[in-house]
């Protein structure tokens, strides 16, 4: 509901000022692990966290600097060229990688 | 064997192609083999009789229907799978019992129609005669992938920043084997189709199959020129399907989502 995936029956949620129920998602500005990752399986680990920050028109230089930042902090450096399936089948990699995608867009 | 026989003999002479054995004779295979290759049929076809017009005209039909089906047949199919409204099993019903009925038995009305719309033998028309009959098979192909594709992706790429139709573009290569084989099969009906390209595209879209059609005269039947013809004909297909072999492995999918 806070994201926007799920209709809100009832009730007001506001962020600040603003009541967001009718706001698409795309405009919330949220970013969010979601519980089974939902990583783009056809993308690089790398240009899964940069995805959201590429929608935003951010720059490259900008951009490679937060997910280096993001793969830094979650030891997901070595992993940034592979795609999720390649992560050696550890579900911790798949979890942290969709964490760091969360992390690069704040 | 007749694909054989028919690559074979497009580089003889019309004798050395109705040399045969005496039947039982399995010794006399070999003057199946016993000529000297000529590429005259190749040539007269497409210096003498326009073939290089008509296989331009096959490929630009073929590939112009394969991509408004696709593109119009994937939008489709999305809404069809991400969106439950009321009689949507009767509407998905209604898309495919387009094709239940024969081909000839549209034809008369679809003719009236195209005459109408003065897109008869033109290759806009021809395109659009096809993508009336590709489009429902490409709906029904197509929703399959987009069923298979985890909502949690689009989801993502929705939280990411991106709109309804930019969330079905992101999933779209997740769709990539559905696409490539649905592309294949609606060339392969458009490149092989003769009614449509002899009533529709009678005139000024003449295809391959029209094309060696005619070779066939009330005089004559040119038996070499028909076999270069169906040669030239298949090769292109086979090759495509060599190419697009591999968008027809599944599988990209797997492992995206906890299971």
């Amino acid at each position: 509901m806070l994201a926007g995936l799920e209709h809100i029956s009832a009730g007001d949620i506001h962020f600040g000022e603003q009541r967001i129920n009718d706001l698409p998602p795309k405009d919330r500005k949220l970013a969010m692990v979601f519980e089974n990752y939902a990583l783009y399986p056809h993308k690089t680990v790398y240009h899964n966290m940069a995805n959201a920050l590429k929608i935003q028109k951010m720059n490259k230089a900008t951009i490679d600097q937060k997910v280096k930042w993001a793969a830094e902090l979650l030891e997901l450096t070595p992993l940034l060229d592979r795609k999720p399936l390649e992560l050696s089948g550890s579900p911790l990699h798949t979890w942290m990688q969709s964490c760091a995608r969360t992390c690069v867009v704040n | 064997m007749p694909f054989v026989i028919m690559f074979v003999s497009s580089f003889k002479d019309l004798l050395d192609a109705f040399e045969l054995p005496e039947v039982g004779d399995f010794r006399g295979m070999t003057v199946f083999f016993e000529f000297t290759p000529t590429y005259k049929h190749y040539i007269e076809l497409f210096t003498e009789r326009n073939f290089s017009t008509y296989f331009f005209n096959s490929v630009v039909v073929s590939s112009g229907s394969a991509l408004v089906s696709v593109v119009l047949g994937a939008m489709a199919a999305y809404a069809l799978s991400r969106w439950d409204f009321k009689a949507k099993d009767h509407l998905f019903f209604w898309i495919i019992s387009t094709r239940m009925a024969p081909v000839v038995a549209v034809m008369v009305p679809l003719y009236a129609i195209f005459r109408n719309l003065e897109l008869v033998g033109t290759i806009p028309g021809l395109i659009l005669a096809y993508t009336t009959f590709n489009l429902p098979f490409a709906i029904w192909i197509l929703k399959g992938f987009f069923d298979n594709v985890p909502f949690a992706i689009e989801e993502a790429a929705m939280v990411d920043g991106r709109g309804r139709f930019g969330a079905f573009m992101e999933i779209l290569p997740l769709a990539a084997p559905g696409i490539g084989a649905f592309i294949v099969l609606c060339i392969l009906f458009s490149w092989n189709d003769f009614l449509f390209a002899s009533i529709i595209g009678s005139g000024g879209a003449k295809t391959l199959p029209v094309a060696t059609r005619e070779l066939v005269t009330p005089t004559s039947i040119q038996w070499g020129k028909i076999m270069a013809a169906g040669v030239i004909t298949s090769v292109p297909m086979t090759l495509l399907g060599l190419l697009i072999r591999r968008y027809l492995v599944t599988g990209l999918t797997m492992g995206a989502v906890k299971e």
